[in-house]
């Protein structure tokens, strides 16, 4: 007995090298954002051996705002050195090979945006974007019916929904081609979502279609120019005006929308 | 010894420094490896557990009784919203113990099977270490000398992560 006690106080002094390493992932697993992972590799041997192997991982996607505007205009792939912080961010990202779960926020808007929701449906492609911005918000119709006060919407403000749009679209979509261009380094990648920190639209996609665009972009039949084309999303959309539109799940009307899609969209309810 | 027994029989728990703890079979229960024994009936009246210390069992025990009392969740879908609150206060009391304890009830948790108990202190130890430096982590989880990384080693994870230490 008194061996047992002598030994148990000798190792006392560090007790978490006594926890098993399945413990400690365990662990790991509950720290979720990458940047308190990345520190955590810094800590000791141990940290940095076992932290690599978590599940789930999330990141904010910070940006520059002054690269992204520049470069808007070109495609995707030649602005990935525009994605700044992003890049930085998934380049430590390789590391985690054992990742199961990706979550991606983009960061909150700083300057004055209009107004906007966004939906992307990913399926193994880019599916559709449903892109609306309206110049008001109303919690209930009676409201949006009294309100006599008729805003005659400025070519400027157009503009900027136009432009606010387009660079949503991209922001989503180079940060979706980044990770899954290089999925080969993500053997286990099960659950991809982006989200808006602002809560203004989402996208995310799971399980089989996940396995599909391993397989397509794995296959070695594939040369690297037809895995980008399968990725390829379109820059061309339909645009619209709709003077007023009921939110059907959460009752809210907008008013004077502009609205972009581009394929079946049949997801208002979801925005 | 009957695998459906009634909630008044009692198992005695032996700690390394041989106290003794007389609980509600149902309490034991909450250990999966107790649970486990109980059914293949290879538990004597004595449960000796010679890695777990009395202080150790002791919160352990605690944890189960108030766990053991609580009404579980695939019970039915309306258990009321209260039960709920009042286990999740429980649980952020019960955390409140020093860092050595809560590696020590980790430890007892993970070999006494019991999946709730390990989660929060998982829970526990992440939160602890959320938003700390690496030199504050291997304070607060007291890091061995011998497992650190070495100068260069630090110094190129650091560079690798440069955009975390911002």
């Amino acid at each position: 007995m008194k061996e047992i006690e002598k030994s148990r106080t000798s190792v006392d002094s560090c007790p978490f090298s006594r926890l098993p390493d399945e413990m400690v992932l365990q662990i790991f697993d509950k720290l979720i954002d990458l940047k308190i992972l990345c520190l955590c590799k810094s800590v000791s041997k141990r940290f940095n051996r076992i932290v690599t192997q978590v599940n789930t991982i999330s990141f904010t996607a910070l940006t520059d705002p002054e690269v992204e505007y520049h470069n808007r205009e070109s495609r995707a792939f030649n602005t990935v050195a525009s994605l700044g912080p992003f890049w930085s961010a998934y380049c430590t990202l390789l590391k985690f090979r054992r990742v199961k779960s990706v979550h991606i926020q983009l960061p909150s808007a700083v300057d004055s945006l209009p107004l906007f929701k966004w939906k992307i449906k990913f399926g193994n492609r880019f599916d559709a974007f449903l892109f609306l911005s309206p110049n008001y918000i109303y919690h209930k119709k009676e409201v949006y019916v009294n309100d006599i006060d008729q805003d005659i919407e400025s070519n400027e403000l157009i503009r900027k929904k136009i432009k606010t749009s387009g660079q949503c679209l991209q922001d989503v979509m180079k940060r979706i081609i980044v990770l899954l261009t290089d999925i080969i380094s993500f053997p286990l990648l099960e659950r991809v979502s982006i989200v808006d920190s602002d809560n203004r639209g989402k996208v995310s996609f799971s399980g089989g279609k996940i396995a599909d665009i391993r397989n397509l972009l794995c296959s070695p039949s594939e040369t690297m120019e037809q895995r980008l084309k399968y990725l390829d999303f379109p820059s061309k959309m339909s645009r619209c005006y709709v003077p007023l539109l009921e939110l059907p799940v959460s009752g809210y009307v907008m008013k004077g929308i502009l609205k972009k899609h581009r394929g079946q969209i049949e997801m208002l309810g979801e925005v | 010894m009957s695998t459906s027994s009634s909630s008044s029989k009692k198992i005695v728990l032996k700690s390394a420094d041989n106290e003794t703890f007389e609980i509600d079979e149902i309490v034991a229960l909450e250990s999966q490896a107790i649970k486990n024994m109980i059914e293949d009936e290879c538990a004597d009246n004595v449960i000796p557990l010679g890695n777990i210390d009395s202080k150790t069992l002791s919160k352990i025990i605690e944890y189960c009784k108030k766990h053991a009392e609580s009404p579980k969740k695939d019970d039915n879908a309306d258990i009321d919203e209260k039960a709920v609150e009042d286990l999740k206060s429980f649980d952020a009391e019960f955390a409140k113990v020093d860092m050595p304890l809560i590696q020590d009830i980790l430890m007892a948790a993970n070999f006494l099977n019991i999946d709730n108990l390990i989660g929060l202190m998982c829970r526990t130890i992440a939160d602890r270490i959320k938003g700390k430096t690496p030199e504050e982590i291997r304070k607060i989880l007291n890091i061995n000398k011998n497992d650190l990384l070495s100068p260069e080693q630090e110094a190129k994870a650091r560079e690798e992560n440069s955009w975390a230490f911002d």
